[in-house]
C-alpha cells in the first residue's frame, strides 16, 4: 500500500489526468464492478423477497 | 390491502430483485467481504420493504436503495473502517471475483490500487464511475454536496493514477501541486468567535 499522502487528500485543484489515464481507470473500475454484478443472485434473496411478499398479502 | 397496493408490492418486489446485483457490487466496493456484503444487502431489502411507504413514487428507487445500504453499512462499520482502513487486507479480500478471461494481473494491480483510495473517495468513484449514478444522485446517497462528490471522485482518480503510475505520462504538475498549501484547514477552528 502507498504511504498516506495528506496533500493528495486535501488538494482541490489537481491537474487534470490525461484522457488515457481517465479511460484506463474508468474501464478497469467498470470491469471490476461488472464482474461483481455478474455473480448470480443467491436463492436466499429470492426466498426472502417471496417471504416478505407473502407475509404482506396475508390478512392478519 | 387494496388491489392497487398489491400491484405496487409486485412492482416493488421486482424492482428490489433487479437491483440486488448492483447492491451487492456496491457493498463489496465499500469494502465488505462477500459474506458481509450479502448481510448488508439482506438488511437493505428488509428495511426497504418495511419502509416502502416512505419511498416517493417517481423518484429513483435504485438511489433510495443505495442510500439505505450505505447508511446501514456506515452506521455499523464506520468506526471500524476508519480504524483499520484495510490494515488487514479485508477490503482486497472482498474484491475477490470469480475467475474469468480478463487479464488477472492487470486487474489485481487495479484492485490493489483501489484499496489505497480512502473510503469516501472510493465510494464516490464507484457510484459515479461504475454504479451509473449522476453526481446529483451520488450526492443524495452520500448525504453531501454535489461539489464534494466531484472533489472526491477527482481525488480518487488522482490517487489511483498515482498508485498505478499513470501520472508518468503527464508533464509535471502533480508533484508541484503537492507542495501547495491545502485550501481546507486541517482542523476546525476551536473558537467560534464572530
Amino acid at each position: 500500500m502507498m504511504p498516506h499522502n495528506p496533500h493528495l487528500d486535501e488538494q482541490e485543484e489537481a491537474p487534470a489526468l490525461s484522457d488515457e489515464a481517465q479511460k484506463q481507470i474508468g474501464r478497469k473500475l467498470r470491469l471490476l464492478y461488472e464482474q461483481l454484478e455478474a455473480e448470480p443472485i443467491p436463492d436466499k434473496f429470492v426466498d426472502l423477497l417471496r417471504a416478505l411478499a407473502e407475509k404482506e398479502s396475508k390478512p392478519r | 390491502m387494496t388491489k392497487a397496493a398489491t400491484k405496487d408490492a409486485g412492482f416493488f418486489t421486482r424492482e428490489l430483485l433487479t437491483t440486488i446485483p448492483s447492491l451487492r457490487a456496491f457493498a463489496r466496493s465499500l469494502g465488505a467481504t462477500p459474506d458481509r456484503a450479502d448481510d448488508l444487502v439482506q438488511e437493505t431489502l428488509i428495511k426497504a420493504w418495511a419502509n416502502q411507504q416512505s419511498f416517493v413514487q417517481g423518484t429513483n428507487l435504485k438511489t433510495w436503495l443505495f442510500t439505505i445500504l450505505r447508511n446501514t453499512a456506515y452506521s455499523e462499520y464506520r468506526k471500524r473502517w476508519r480504524e483499520v482502513e484495510d490494515a488487514d487486507g479485508s477490503y482486497a479480500a472482498g474484491l475477490v471475483t470469480e475467475p474469468s478471461q480478463i487479464a488477472h494481473l492487470d486487474m489485481a494491480d487495479f484492485k490493489s490500487a483501489l484499496t489505497a483510495v480512502p473510503q469516501e473517495q472510493r465510494e464516490a468513484l464507484v457510484l459515479i464511475g461504475a454504479s451509473g449514478f449522476s453526481y446529483d444522485e451520488a450526492a443524495k446517497i452520500c448525504g453531501c454536496a454535489v461539489g464534494t462528490i466531484k472533489s472526491r471522485v477527482n481525488r480518487a482518480r488522482q490517487r489511483l493514477a498515482a498508485t498505478l503510475g499513470l501520472h508518468e505520462r503527464l508533464v509535471g504538475g502533480v508533484l508541484a501541486s503537492d507542495s501547495e498549501p491545502s485550501e481546507e484547514p486541517d482542523h476546525d477552528p476551536a473558537d467560534l468567535s464572530s
